[in-house]
């Protein structure tokens, strides 16, 4: 599949491979990634369910800014993504 | 927080799916000054979700349906102010017209106040999923959600996968996977489609929808994807994800896949927390959901708000599109087109049919294990539910909210409402009322701000 111009954006910290138009769940799946938070409780991991906003289960942290909805925020060259499941590793 | 730019214009529109492209290009072209609010970065809905400057690659648009709809719209879509990333979380009545409360950027979230003399809620839908054993591992999510991101991104929510729950839109997410290369391993219709047989009348005259469900069955059938009707999800296994899933017949026969995603839709859920600030008549449509009354304009009781598109009833992209058509002819108050009223009345009498062919029976509330979730955000497990009916007395989705904080997370009951209201009505024998669905439904659209913030907001964005 065709896909627009590829640019590269940081996820935990490494270089990942985005293209135009993606939302941030978008690059986070295509590096292979399920689940990338744990919920207060249960410490049960969370990825993407609804993919359209309404759920916030795949909240992330964009360029410092927490509770942001993967699913919806696209990305732009250099936009930084940070996951609780990914600060846990370290 | 930034202060708030307070602007005042004719139309605000909220959604910017098949129906709200509709009403904001419709009610422009009668001369009107219409802003249009999207919350995602694009324009398209649910069902349109890709970027125009793709409309070149056909392998794309291949997955798209009536791409030329959609093209015409964005040409016309030139008179109407189009702010994308725009999550639109109040709606209030003011003593003339309405306030329109928003944050500008999923990261950014700056506040921005539009005082509006008519609003279109054109909100959507998200898919319903009822719980099941294992429908919280990553790898479950919703059918619609999966091919939003297959559509959006071209990223497929995995590499073998299984679709289940009931309706139309199980048939055309695995078409979508099945011409992307993806595995499908098979297809679980908890409904039996050929009861479509015993309505007729209700698809004649729209011979495209049969013409296109046939099409998709051809579709599974050449790459050998089983369609399994009257099977329905029994569990998802796996430890940190989903590995594994059972499929069982009513009788309980149940066959196993290995898969690495499964997408569940049980319906669709419409989003009306928006409408339901300010109160508008509402009623129970046939597949359960709570829907916004509208008269034959897209009129709702509130005068000054239209709602168009699923928030009126689930019905498809056609139908949605109709009904933008006539808010926006209504708004700038220009004749109707008869035939399209016409053609609406065959729509909805066709999305009864589909309503009463596929149904979720509410078998999965007696079955679902006391340890599995019902809310997802505040973790509340069936047996909490259960336990506040049995013990505490509590016999509606009120009462188990407050003894349980199910529906009290980040999603405000969004995913969990319709699922603790049957759980409740399982539970009690109680028989829920439409005053039960409204109680289950929100008030707060999904923000991406904690909600002192948003107090803040609302203290001082209406001043700036
Ligand atoms: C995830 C999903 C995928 C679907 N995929 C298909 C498909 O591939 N083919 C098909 O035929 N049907 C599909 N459907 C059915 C689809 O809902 C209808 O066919 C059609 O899109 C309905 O049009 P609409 O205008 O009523 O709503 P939608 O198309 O859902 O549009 C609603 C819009 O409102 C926006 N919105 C919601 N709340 C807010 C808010 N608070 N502030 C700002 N914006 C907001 C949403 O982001 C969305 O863009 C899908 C449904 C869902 C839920
Ligand atoms: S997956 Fe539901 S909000 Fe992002």
């Amino acid at each position: 599949m065709r896909k627009g111009d590829a640019f590269a954006v940081r996820v935990d910290g490494a270089e990942a491979t985005a293209y135009a138009g993606d939302t941030v769940a978008a690059v986070l799946v295509r590096a292979g990634r399920v689940s990338w938070r744990r919920t207060r409780v249960g410490d049960r991991p969370r990825g993407l369910f609804c993919g359209i906003g309404a759920c916030q289960d795949c909240l992330v942290t964009v360029d410092g800014v927490d509770g942001v909805r993967a699913c919806l925020a696209p990305v732009a060259p250099g936009t930084a993504v940070t996951t609780s499941d990914g600060a846990d590793r370290g | 927080m930034a202060d708030a730019q307070r602007e005042q214009v004719d139309v605000v529109v909220v959604g910017a799916g098949p129906s709200g492209l509709a009403a904001a290009v419709e009610a422009a072209a009668g001369g009107l000054r219409v802003v249009l609010l999207e919350q995602s970065a694009r324009v398209g809905g649910a069902y349109w979700r890709h970027s125009p400057d793709h409309l070149d690659d056909l392998a794309e648009v291949r997955l798209h349906h009536d791409w030329t709809t959609f093209r015409r719209l964005l040409a016309r879509l030139r008179a109407v102010d189009v702010r994308t990333e725009h999550t639109v979380w109040g709606l209030e009545r003011l003593e003339l017209g309405f306030r329109v409360r928003a944050l500008r950027g999923e990261v950014e979230r700056a506040p921005v106040v539009l005082d509006a003399t008519s609003v279109v809620v054109a909100t959507g839908t998200h898919d319903r999923v009822a719980p099941f054993p294992g429908w919280t591992l990553p790898g479950v999510m919703g059918a619609g959600g999966g091919q939003a991101l297959l559509k959006g991104s071209l990223v497929a929510p995995g590499s073998r996968v299984a679709l289940a729950g009931t309706g139309p839109l199980l048939l055309v997410v695995a078409d979508g996977l099945l011409r992307s290369g993806v595995e499908v391993v098979a297809v679980a219709e908890s409904g039996h489609p050929t009861a479509y047989g015993l309505h007729p009348s209700s698809w004649s005259g729209l011979a495209s929808r049969t013409q296109e469900a046939a099409a998709y069955v051809a579709t599974l059938a050449q790459h050998r994807v089983p369609y399994l009707a009257g099977r329905t999800i029994r569990a998802a296994h796996g430890a940190d994800r989903v590995e594994r899933v059972t499929f069982a017949t009513r009788r309980g026969r149940t066959r196993e896949y290995d898969v690495d995603a499964l997408l569940v839709s049980h319906g669709f859920t419409p989003q009306l927390e928006l409408l339901l600030q300010v109160e508008p008549e509402t009623r129970v449509d046939g597949d359960g959901s709570l829907v916004v009354v509208v008269d034959d304009r897209q009129r709702t009781s509130v005068p000054g708000v239209l709602a168009t598109g699923e928030v009126t009833g689930v019905g498809g992209a056609s139908l949605a599109i109709l009904e933008g058509y006539v808010a926006g002819r209504a708004l700038s108050d220009r004749a109707v087109d008869p035939a399209v009223l016409r053609r609406i009345d065959v729509h909805r009498r066709f999305a009864r049919t589909m309503h009463a062919v596929h149904v979720t029976r509410d078998t999965w509330a007696r079955d679902l294990p006391d340890d599995e979730l019902v809310c997802r955000c505040e973790e509340v497990t069936a047996g909490a539910v259960r336990a506040a009916c049995r013990e505490l007395g509590v016999d509606d989705v009120r009462g188990a909210k407050l003894m349980t904080r199910a529906g009290m997370g980040l999603c405000q009951g969004r995913m969990c409402g319709r699922a603790v209201t049957d759980l409740v009505a399982v539970t009690t024998g109680r028989e829920p009322d439409r005053a039960d669905a409204v109680r289950a439904a929100g008030r707060l659209p999904a923000v991406p701000v904690p909600l002192s913030a948003l107090a803040r907001e609302a203290r001082t964005g209406g001043d700036a």
